[in-house]
C-alpha cells in the first residue's frame, strides 16, 4: 500500500524537525543542560536513516527495527522524563531530594498501574497486539509520571524555564497522541491499522514543532522585570494587619 | 472500558497541559507575584502567640470563656499561617524566576530563596494540621517558632534582592 500525500509530509518533516531541534539546540547551547533529550533527538534522526534503508531490504527487517526503536524509545522517553526532573528540583539544595522522591514514587506507582493495565489485556496471539499493549501501557506510565511532575510543579509554585517546559508539553502532546493511538490499535485490532498510522506521527510532528519552537525562543539568561514594592508594601502589610486585628 | 479509560485520561491530560501553558505565562510575570503577596504583620502575630498572656487569660477567665477564646485565637493563627504559606508558594515563585538571571549571584540568591521558601512552606503546612488539632481540642498547644522564622528567612533573602542591586549586578 502506497503512502498518501498527507502520510509522505508528515513522515518526512519528522526526522527534518528533529534536526531543527537538535542544531537549535547545539545553537543555543542547550545540549550540556539537556544531554538526554538532545541523544533522544539526534536517535530519531538516525533512526530515520536506518527505518529507510530497512524498509528497502524487507519487511521482516524493518518491523524488527521498527519495534526495537519503539522499546529503546520508551526507554530514552522516561530518561527524558528523569532529566526534567532533575532539570526542575536538582538546582536547589533544599528540595532535590523532594524531585527524586516524586520521581521514584510516581515512576513505581504507574509501574504497578501499568502492569494492572497490561494484564487486563488479556492474552493475545499476536505478536504485534502484544507489543501495541506494551506500548500503551508504558505510554500510560510516562504520562503519569509526567503528569506528576507538572502538578508538583504546580503545587510548590516552581516556574518552568523555557525549554524545560517545551520539552515537557511537547513530550506530554506526544505521549497522549501515542497512547490514544495504542489504545484504540489495541482494541479495533488491525481494523485500526490505519488510525494508529495517522495518529501517531502526527502526534509527533506536533510535539517536534513545539520542540522547535522553544529551542528557537528559548532564553537561556531571562531577564526578569521588577517592580519595588519592599517599603509600601510593608506599610499596605500593616493596614491590613491593623484592620484584621480590629475586625477579630 | 480500558480504551475508553485511556483516551479520557489522555484528553484530561491536554487540557491539564493547556491550562499549564496559561499558567506559566502568568507565573512569570514578577510584577503580578508581587500583588499577590498577602500582608502578615509579624509583630501582631507574635503578641497573640505570647505565653504570658495566655498564662493570665487562663487563670483570670472561666474555663469556658478561656476555651471560646483560645479558639478564636487558633482561628486566628490559622489565618495567618495561611497567609504564610501562600506568601511562601509567591516566594518560591519569585525564586525560581530570579535563578534564571544572568548575574551568577542574584541567580544564587534566587535558588537559596526557593529553598528557604519551600522550608517555609512545609513547615507551614504541618503547623496548619496541628492548629486544626488545636481548634478541635483547645488545650493542644501548637508551636509556631519554626515556621515564624522560616518565613522571616525566606522574606529577609527577598527583601537582600532589591531591583537596585538586580540592576547593578546584571551589568
Amino acid at each position: 500500500m502506497h503512502p498518501t500525500l498527507f502520510q509522505s509530509v508528515v513522515w518526512i518533516s519528522g526526522p527534518l524537525l528533529q534536526s531543527a531541534v537538535a542544531i537549535l539546540m547545539i545553537y543555543r547551547r542547550l545540549v550540556k543542560r539537556f544531554p538526554v533529550f538532545w541523544g533522544y533527538t539526534a536517535f530519531h534522526v538516525v533512526l530515520f536513516a536506518v527505518l529507510y534503508s530497512a524498509s528497502r531490504i524487507s519487511y521482516r527487517v524493518y518491523f524488527n527495527v521498527y519495534w526495537g526503536k519503539e522499546i529503546v524509545e520508551m526507554l530514552l522517553i522516561l530518561l527524558v522524563i528523569q532529566e526534567l526532573f532533575s532539570d526542575v528540583f536538582g538546582v536547589y539544595e533544599g528540595i532535590r531530594y523532594v524531585g527524586r522522591i516524586v520521581f521514584r514514587s510516581a515512576a513505581l506507582l504507574m509501574m504497578v498501574v501499568s502492569i494492572l493495565l497490561a494484564k487486563s489485556g488479556g492474552t493475545t496471539s499476536s505478536l504485534v497486539e502484544r507489543l501495541v499493549s506494551l506500548e500503551r501501557s508504558v505510554h500510560v506510565l510516562e504520562l503519569g509520571v509526567l503528569f506528576v511532575l507538572f502538578l508538583t510543579c504546580r503545587i510548590m509554585g516552581i516556574v518552568w524555564e523555557r525549554f524545560a517546559f517545551g520539552i515537557a508539553a511537547g513530550m506530554g502532546l506526544m505521549l497522549c497522541g501515542e497512547a490514544i493511538a495504542a489504545a484504540l490499535r489495541a482494541t479495533l485490532g488491525a481494523a485500526g491499522n490505519s488510525l494508529y498510522g495517522n495518529l501517531e506521527p502526527v502526534c509527533c510532528a506536533l510535539a517536534m514543532v513545539m520542540w522547535a519552537y522553544y529551542a528557537g525562543t528559548a532564553d537561556p539568561q531571562a531577564q526578569p522585570t521588577w517592580s519595588v514594592p519592599a517599603a509600601t508594601q510593608l506599610a499596605e502589610w500593616n493596614h491590613a494587619l491593623e484592620h484584621f486585628r480590629s475586625r477579630s | 472500558m480500558i480504551t475508553v479509560l485511556i483516551v479520557l485520561l489522555a484528553c484530561a491530560f491536554l487540557v491539564f497541559l493547556a491550562l499549564s501553558v496559561r499558567h506559566r505565562r502568568a507565573a512569570s510575570d514578577t510584577v503580578g507575584l508581587y500583588r499577590q503577596l498577602q500582608p502578615v504583620y509579624l509583630p501582631a502575630l507574635l503578641n497573640l502567640l505570647s505565653p504570658d498572656d495566655l498564662a493570665f487569660l487562663r487563670a483570670s477567665l472561666r474555663h469556658s470563656d478561656f476555651v471560646d477564646l483560645k479558639r478564636q485565637r487558633t482561628r486566628a493563627l490559622i489565618d495567618y499561617v495561611r497567609r504564610i504559606n501562600t506568601n511562601a508558594k509567591v516566594l518560591t515563585s519569585i525564586g525560581a524566576i530570579l535563578r534564571q538571571s544572568p548575574a551568577p549571584d542574584v541567580a544564587t540568591a534566587g535558588q537559596l530563596l526557593v529553598s528557604r521558601a519551600f522550608t517555609t512552606r512545609v513547615l507551614a503546612a504541618r503547623t496548619l494540621l496541628f492548629l486544626e488539632i488545636e481548634l478541635m481540642l483547645p488545650f493542644f498547644d501548637t508551636n509556631l517558632a519554626s515556621t515564624i522564622q522560616a518565613y522571616e528567612t525566606a522574606r529577609a533573602r527577598l527583601e537582600g534582592v532589591t531591583p537596585s542591586t538586580l540592576a547593578t549586578r546584571s551589568r
